[in-house]
């Protein structure tokens, strides 16, 4: 055992746990607000996240490469838990499923920091499904490439690739409706002049 | 080159994954050809935009408090969450038992307006459900849960505020709060309906009682 091991080894675990994942916790915050949308619950991700780590400290030890490790474990918890608490308090009209799931809306402060198209976009994206949504945020938001996703979210990168593009499509729609319906309006009443 | 076989292509090129022969034939077809040479550009102008999305920096002191706060969470919860693991269990087993109110109409002109009921809580799983009465379909209503100290929303853990947005139907709509009083007393669950300027509060104040025993019974609340 490596003197660095043996000392590590002496230390108390929650010292062990603070060095092990502090590093990644902007990381582990950026891509939950990328799931969540919302600051509070991003940070309530995270906690949640390392609260049922810390117990998983050997195990987390011997990971190799953590931040992928945590990254995918993030998003395990994302779709098994606070994806079914937010569908525990969607509206629904009695005796009927609803087809739509809810997400949480930036605050004010937060729209404030946004241009007018990102705003429009943003807004077409909460149209999309939570796969489509999901994986674009990761991948032209984030800067995730398809492979690193394919890992993160398990899931086959042709999927992944599918997903992107026809989520992509389905926001150029909406929001060139948005952008330039009116200049497309006008162009098209020209026309019938 | 059709515009059907570029357009197909258009989300692999600004991704850089075509093939050389590939990239240039699109590349060609789109200086002949507005219509998708104005589509390129608006994937490409809206992949930029989510590039430069910002991310809220996180309330003050997360990343400095957020491991330690973890670390005395998962201490103290560790027999906590054996004790809920059981009770749960027990609730599922034993049925829950609901809380109907009715909140009445929510429309665009209301003004604020509030209404105060009583419901029992105890140790279990009780489901409360408000139910809301739209007279037109409303999108991007906000919904707003808070709850006092000695109550707890079941999944949630400690969390007391929970913000969500959604759209009514027409007609009614029900919301189900899963509750669990977590210490004896008198508590509140406040729910908030916003729409634009305007708002809708419900107040329901809660008793920590034995299971079973209703406090208030009115035209309002009924047993489910």
């Amino acid at each position: 055992m490596s003197i660095v091991k043996l000392f590590k080894s002496h230390n108390r675990p929650a010292d062990r746990f603070t060095q092990l994942v502090s590093p990644e916790i902007e990381v582990l915050y950026r891509f939950a607000y990328r799931l969540c949308q919302n600051t509070d619950d991003a940070e309530d991700l995270v906690q949640q996240l390392l609260t049922r780590l810390f117990h998983k400290l050997e195990e987390l030890e011997r990971i190799e490469s953590l931040r992928p490790w945590l990254m995918r474990s993030l998003y395990n918890l994302y779709v098994d838990s606070y994806r079914k608490q937010q569908s525990m308090l969607r509206v629904i009209s009695p005796g009927e499923m609803p087809d739509n799931v809810v997400s949480a809306e930036a605050t004010p402060h937060e729209r404030a920091e946004l241009t007018d198209r990102q705003q429009v976009i943003l807004a077409a994206m909460r149209q999309l499904n939570d796969d489509q949504r999901m994986v674009m945020m990761l991948h032209d938001a984030e800067g995730y490439t398809l492979p690193e996703l394919a890992d993160i979210l398990q899931t086959p990168i042709g999927t992944l690739k599918s997903r992107l593009h026809r989520g992509r499509n389905q926001v150029k729609e909406m929001t060139e409706k948005e952008l330039f319906g009116h200049q497309q309006r006008d162009i098209s009443e020209e026309e019938h002049i | 080159m059709t515009c059907e076989n570029t357009r197909a292509q258009l989300n692999d090129y600004i991704d850089g994954s075509l093939t050389a022969s590939q990239r240039q034939a699109v590349s060609q077809h789109c200086e002949s050809c507005k219509s998708c040479a104005d589509s390129l550009e608006m994937l490409r102008a809206q992949a930029g935009s989510l590039n430069t999305l910002p991310v809220p920096p996180p309330s003050p002191g997360f990343y400095q408090n957020v491991v330690a706060d973890a670390i005395t969470s998962a201490q103290q919860d560790l027999p906590k969450q054996r004790l809920q693991g059981s009770f749960l269990g027990f609730a599922a087993a034993a049925m829950i038992s609901a809380l109907v109110v009715w909140l009445g109409f929510i429309m665009p002109s209301q003004t604020d307006d509030s209404e105060r009921y009583v419901v029992t809580v105890d140790n279990e799983v009780r489901t409360i459900k408000v139910a809301i009465e739209s007279e037109q379909t409303l999108d991007s209503v906000s919904m707003h849960v808070e709850l006092s100290d000695n109550l707890e929303l079941s999944g949630f853990g400690s969390k007391k505020t929970v913000n969500w947005s959604t759209s009514l139907r027409q007609g009614v709509n029900v919301i189900s709060l899963p509750i669990v009083g977590i210490a004896e007393g008198r508590g509140d669950i406040t729910t908030r309906v916003r729409l634009g300027g305007k708002e809708k509060v419900m107040r329901i104040e809660t008793e920590y009682r034995q299971p079973g025993n209703v406090l208030y019974q009115g035209s309002r609340i009924m047993q489910g």
